[in-house]
């Protein structure tokens, strides 16, 4: 059975999102980001303004152009609307924050047609959130990924299996996933431009020039592509927020709230079966100033332990302000798979390690069971004599 | 300032429920009144447990406003004011 991958990419996504929210930035040039440009409308796009430049040259080249700080969660809520469609059209859908890979093999007779059920979905995503997304139809995730570019914006893109190898060979050597500037640089100097041109260095000649990344473009400059489309799909982050109903300066009070808010998300992390490699916290202050920082761990973790400390360097770093804050937030990002396995060390803190693990298991076991009020540690202890809950704790 | 964030707790809300999902109509802000004219985008934060469902919304003063709904929450929240920029 032929391999049908439907990759979705979403129009200039942060950007269409601002555009939505307010509809007075709808036709202008507007770019989102801090500093550097994030996204940029298709109207600042016509002056030249790319994700990645910096703020200052993208006002220089469009002095009209509006600047709108990034709101992550919002982008977030949007894009999981759009995937609840696509998870009822695949078993297997792949997301990242503006883009999701379907596997639709097999599922030709139940929805009439690829190239019919990719329409809809697009329909169903603009109807329900007000986005255009373009589509790409292909063999592999590659292939579908450079078509939906190809179709870009809202366009639909197919390549019919057996002609993946000619379509990539016209494309320029940038456009082939895994060479970047630096890549490229090198591989033209070899006078190496476009992708077809690449397919005359042989697998070990690409292994030595770029190590395990150059096995992957011996496939990729063919039209082949080795990734398949994960079934395991797991969010971007993992946050909890609480917003404070009472003035709250104490700093032991809030750093009881803040290991209140890393357990209630670490238990959301243990349940999805998934370790964290980065704590980050936002502190809204009572005149609506924000403050974020993170920090990241040496390797992934699901220990609340672990995660507090990483929260906590995270918050103290951010908390520059003796002001009172409204609302906290911890979010835990760079999430992976957590394979179980634990790999004690050598010695005693091997087994320290094993036994905070099963006392994880454990903690999260009877909190399932009674509520997350049931078990309380030292820190957060102080809370419940306070009333200070987050509302939202189980 | 493009976004001015307000985050208050809004005394009243007035709700419209239908079978597709709930919408805000009308919400009192201080001694004002305000009547939604358009529901320019709606979402909502399922990482937050419980969720948030988040409006944006024209009224009828021509103003944009944010305004956000915790599920269990007995009250809506006026989160932002999105200014012309």
């Amino acid at each position: 059975m032929a391999a049908w991958i439907l990759h979705l990419d979403f129009d200039a996504f942060f950007a269409s999102v601002e555009q939505l929210r307010n509809p007075r930035l709808s036709g202008r040039s507007i770019a989102v980001g801090r500093g550097v440009v994030a996204s940029a409308s298709y109207e600042a796009r016509a002056f030249g303004i790319r994700a990645g430049m910096s703020c200052a040259r993208a006002l220089r080249l469009c002095p009209r152009l509006v600047i709108v700080p990034p709101r992550e969660e919002i982008y977030r809520a949007f894009s999981e609307e759009a995937f609840e469609i696509c998870r009822s059209y695949a078993p297997c859908v792949e997301t990242y924050l503006d883009e999701a890979d379907l596997d639709l093999t097999g599922t030709e007779r139940l929805h009439g047609g690829h190239v019919g059920a990719a329409r809809r979905i697009q329909a169903a995503i603009a109807e329900r959130t007000g986005l255009a997304a373009s589509a790409g139809l292909g063999a592999n995730r590659m292939i579908a990924a450079l078509a939906a570019k190809a179709a870009k914006p809202r366009g639909l893109g197919l390549i019919p299996p057996g002609d993946e190898e000619s379509f990539v060979a016209r494309l320029p050597i940038e456009k082939l996933p895994g060479i970047g500037p630096v890549r490229a640089r090198a591989l033209r100097k070899l006078n190496i431009a476009a992708v077809a041109d690449l397919r005359a260095l042989d697998r070990h000649t690409l292994a030595d020039m770029f190590g395990a990344a150059g096995r992957v473009l011996f496939e990729r400059c063919r039209g082949r592509d080795i990734g398949p489309c994960r079934r395991a799909e797991f969010p971007r982050a993992v946050s909890r927020q609480v917003n404070l109903a009472a003035i709250e300066t104490n700093p032991e009070t809030l750093e009881a709230l803040l290991r209140d808010l890393v357990e209630d998300a670490g238990r959301a992390l243990r349940r999805l079966g998934l370790a964290c490699r980065t704590a980050a916290v936002t502190i809204e202050y009572l005149d609506g100033i924000r403050a974020a920082a993170s920090h990241g761990l040496a390797e992934p973790t699901r220990l609340d332990d672990a995660l507090f400390e990483a929260a906590l360097h995270a918050y103290r770093r951010a908390r520059g302000r003796a002001a009172a804050p409204r609302g906290l937030c911890v979010a835990l990002h760079r999430l992976a798979p957590d394979s179980g396995a634990v790999q004690p060390a050598l010695d005693d803190r091997g087994e320290r390690t094993l036994a905070r693990h099963a006392l994880m298991d454990a903690q999260d076991a009877v909190r399932d069971r009674f509520g997350g009020g049931a078990l309380l540690s030292g820190r957060t202890f102080l809370l419940r004599a306070l009333e200070l809950r987050p509302p939202g704790a189980p | 300032m493009y976004e001015e964030m307000l985050n208050e707790v809004l005394a009243r809300t007035w709700v419209a429920f239908a079978p597709g999902g709930f919408r805000p109509v009308c919400f009192r802000r201080g001694p004002r009144r305000y009547r939604v004219r358009r529901i320019n985008a709606r979402w909502v934060d399922r990482s937050l447990s419980p969720p948030r469902h988040g409006f944006s919304v024209t009224v009828d003063t021509g103003e944009v406003f944010q305004l956000a709904y915790t599920e269990g929450e007995p009250f809506w929240r006026l989160e932002s004011l999105l200014n012309e920029a």
